[in-house]
């Protein structure tokens, strides 16, 4: 048993925050390290460990994990297996915490005591902080805390940390000097033995710790007999071991597959009827009457895509007048250093090349906000597993689970949350399905793109009454993306990722409002990432591609003719016949191949490209919208830009891999380049091959003038 | 129908359905529901008695009996 000395200010305890999906630990991590890590109300926004620190009022500090939430430690789930691994000591790069604090929804004291029974065993000092207790008072719940304390043996301190409510007190709590608690749950004599003796077995012949002993002994002697001929991770002399104990006790009739959880939930029952009180039977809630609407065979679908309509209507209509004030603001930054510079390089390269580029890019900010808070209201209220519900059986025609229903529209706002998002998917095969479609789905970094030649070359006209053209466009574009991942995964199900799916199951958390200090955190998280990108890479490689279209200088020559000389024009010379078939001509060329790393730098490309073009003939105030409809082929007068044009460079940008950031984290979470290169090629494929076929039925239509 | 029942099926759509368990909302696969969740006879009564996107609560178990394990 393991005491700890918190009073020393030498040694810096860790402390790992554990407890069910969505019961409040990221907002206990939160209340306790001041840090901002995101919150949601679906099971499965923590798919990784975070870590911050925690100073106590006499000054001593704390490493405090977050762990991803799980019902229990026997899940397979690769976000579940980092929890079970921590807590048992067996963590690559995280040693076994000197305390455990078990977050528990007071309103699911059942369920939660499960998983609090699993960590008593790893023998870890452990607090149980009873979070949401307004909850489960609303529900007709009161837990007795302090007889809870009594019955486990362990501190328990009711929280709301959403407010703040006992978070002292659990401060307090986790000072205080602790030992790990006796487990108290019994196995019938007969298992109880074979286990003890396993668990040696398992100390002396595989070098294991005791409570990694006893996970391990109650994992072998729950398994199949079949099963443990394919395990390959035990010495066979022990396996011979675990077959003779499987013999014995079936021969005395346990259900070796249930006895253990019985055994749990024989003691949590016990506990429950001691320390609980609560209504009787089946109280219809808020959350049930808005479900039996939200999920509801007609309406469910009409009030889905009724918000989908209403996400990309705000994105375009109403992000209009503030990206006019953003425009407007460049427009007035690069007029004064107009002024204030003399003529020359360094005033071409700040004014074409830095404001002009990363101007084209920050414009579109207003848009980036909308998608977020309308994706806050979504995850916040716990829309998002009524999401899953509704599109499982979409997702399952496809061969995917409904999970991956939430991974997909966690990638709506960017394709790396989403890929993390898929740990929570079991199936390694349906994990990797999803996350090789998740970049299908349109991120936020492919609004500047759409937002641009939508807002240049498709009428503003109105359709239905209330919809305007260039927003059905917009929602077009989404469903293009979400139809490609559908196919691609059903392709994909169908070939080598052949399995069998899981059923659906998932937990749907009570609708709640969610606060407005959450909803704007997370903009102004997301604003200021999205700024700093602007300022970073963008102005980098505005900087650069300026260098590269200014640069080497013709003399006497318009502008046209000098960027057509420039580094980058013989770039988009030699890229131009590959890119010809698909109507694209040289200068797309280069904001394509710029846009490799990420696909909102076309759009600066084409700012800074246009603002060298056009050094030398305007007064610097011609929006790229305008360049764009305006730009013509020096050699045969006709339209760069068409609403062909327009329409295929979306096709592409919407199927096409324009995201180094996302080829990373497929490594990442991969564990090698096989995928990232599977993926990279598919998409570059399909992309290329959508396009043609879009410019050829285009042409055939008669849309290319 | 038991007002003791641990788990209930309170809504069905998309074939899914929304249980409680306790007092928890469980949304499960209708196919898995009818395995795992109920009994042969009982699974009868489901497939006759609910009403699709019925919200009216059904029971599908009688409260299980712990086992006596000590």
């Amino acid at each position: 048993m393991r005491d700890r000395g918190v009073s020393s200010s030498v040694t810096t305890i860790s402390i790992a925050l554990v407890g069910n999906p969505n019961s409040g630990k990221t907002t206990v991590f939160n209340a306790l390290t001041g840090l901002r890590q995101k919150v949601g109300n679906y099971p499965g926004v923590t798919v990784e460990k975070k870590e911050g620190r925690l100073t106590f009022d006499d000054g001593t500090e704390a490493r405090v994990f977050d762990l991803p939430g799980t019902y229990s430690l026997t899940a397979t789930s690769p976000d579940e297996i980092i929890v079970t691994d921590i807590l048992l000591g067996r963590g690559r790069h995280t040693p076994a915490p000197d305390l455990a604090v078990c977050i528990i929804d007071a309103s699911n004291l059942e369920r939660s005591l499960y998983l609090v029974s699993q960590v008593i065993d790893g023998n870890v000092p452990t607090i149980i902080a009873l979070n949401m207790i307004d909850v489960a008072q609303d529900s007709g719940i009161h837990v007795d805390h302090v007889a809870l304390s009594r019955e486990i043996g362990i501190p328990v301190v009711p929280t709301i940390a959403s407010r703040g409510i006992g978070i002292p007190e659990l401060k307090r709590a986790m000072q205080m000097p602790l030992a790990g608690t006796k487990r108290q749950w019994r196995l019938p004599d007969a298992f109880e033995k074979e286990c003890e003796e396993l668990v040696g077995l398992l100390e002396e012949t595989h070098n294991l710790n005791q409570p990694a002993a006893f996970h391990e002994a109650l994992t072998l002697l729950s398994a199949s007999t079949a099963s443990l001929r394919e395990s390959t991770r035990y010495k066979p002399e022990l396996l011979e071991h675990v077959k003779r104990d499987h013999q014995k006790l079936d021969f005395l009739g346990f259900d070796r597959g249930t006895v253990i959880i019985e055994s749990r939930y024989y003691w949590i029952k016990r506990i429950c009827r001691d320390v609980m009180q609560s209504r009787s039977g089946y109280h219809r809630t808020r959350s049930d009457r808005i479900d039996a609407i939200v999920t509801h065979k007609v309406w469910g679908i009409l009030i889905f895509l009724t918000l989908m309509a209403l996400i990309f209507q705000a994105m375009f209509a109403w992000a209009n007048i503030p990206m006019h004030w953003i425009a407007n603001c460049f427009e007035s930054l690069a007029s004064a250093v107009d002024t204030i510079l003399p003529p020359g390089d360094l005033r071409d390269l700040i004014v074409r090349g830095g404001i002009g580029g990363v101007a084209a890019v920050v414009t579109f900010l207003p848009q980036i906000l909308f998608l977020f808070l309308f994706l806050g209201l979504l995850e916040g209220t716990g829309y998002m597993a009524r999401g899953a519900f509704i599109m499982d059986r979409l997702m399952s025609k496809v061969g995917l689970h409904g999970k991956s229903f939430i991974p997909l529209l966690s990638s709506f706002a960017c394709a790396i949350p989403g890929i993390m998002a898929t740990r929570t998917i079991d199936n390694p095969r349906d994990r990797l399905a999803t996350m090789l479609v998740a970049p299908l789905m349109t991120c936020s970094a492919r609004i500047p793109v759409y937002t641009l030649l939508i807002a240049a070359f498709v009428p503003n006209l109105r359709i239905f009454g209330f919809l305007s053209l260039p927003g059905a466009v917009l929602f077009a574009l989404y469903a293009l993306g979400f139809l490609a991942a559908m196919g691609v995964a059903w392709v994909f199900k169908k070939t080598f990722l052949k399995s069998t799916t899981p059923a659906f199951i998932m937990e749907l958390a009570p609708y709640k409002f969610p606060t407005l200090k959450s909803i704007l955190l997370q903009l102004w998280e997301k604003g200021t990432s999205f700024l700093q990108r602007a300022g970073t890479i963008i102005l980098g490689v505005s900087i650069v591609l300026w260098f590269l279209a200014t640069y080497p200088k013709l003399d006497n020559a318009t502008p046209g003719e000098k960027l057509n000389h420039s580094f980058a024009g013989r770039a988009g010379h030699v890229l131009e016949p590959v890119i010809r078939p698909l109507g694209f001509d040289w200068r797309i060329g280069i904001g394509m191949v710029g846009s490799l790393l990420q696909r909102e730098v076309f759009v600066s490309t084409m700012g800074t490209i246009y603002n060298i073009q056009d050094a030398q003939g305007s007064n610097g105030t011609i929006s790229l919208q305008d360049h764009l409809r305006n730009d013509r082929d020096a050699a045969t007068g006709a339209p760069t830009f068409t609403l062909l044009t327009a329409l295929c460079l979306m096709v592409y940008y919407a199927l096409a891999m324009q995201c180094m950031s996302t080829v990373v984290i497929m490594y990442r979470e991969t564990g090698g380049w096989k995928w990232p290169a599977v993926q990279f090629a598919y998409m570059s494929a399909l992309a290329y091959g959508a396009t043609l076929a879009a410019y050829r039925i285009g042409l055939a239509a008669g849309l290319g003038g | 129908m038991s007002e003791n029942a641990l788990i209930r099926c309170i809504h069905r759509g998309f074939g899914n359905v929304i249980c409680q368990v306790t007092n928890t909302r469980i949304a499960v696969n209708l196919g898995l529901a009818r395995r795992i969740l109920v009994s042969s006879i009982e699974l009868e009564e489901l497939s006759g008695s609910l009403d699709e996107d019925s919200a009216t609560p059904i029971p599908l178990l009688p409260e299980a009996k712990a086992s006596p394990v000590e």
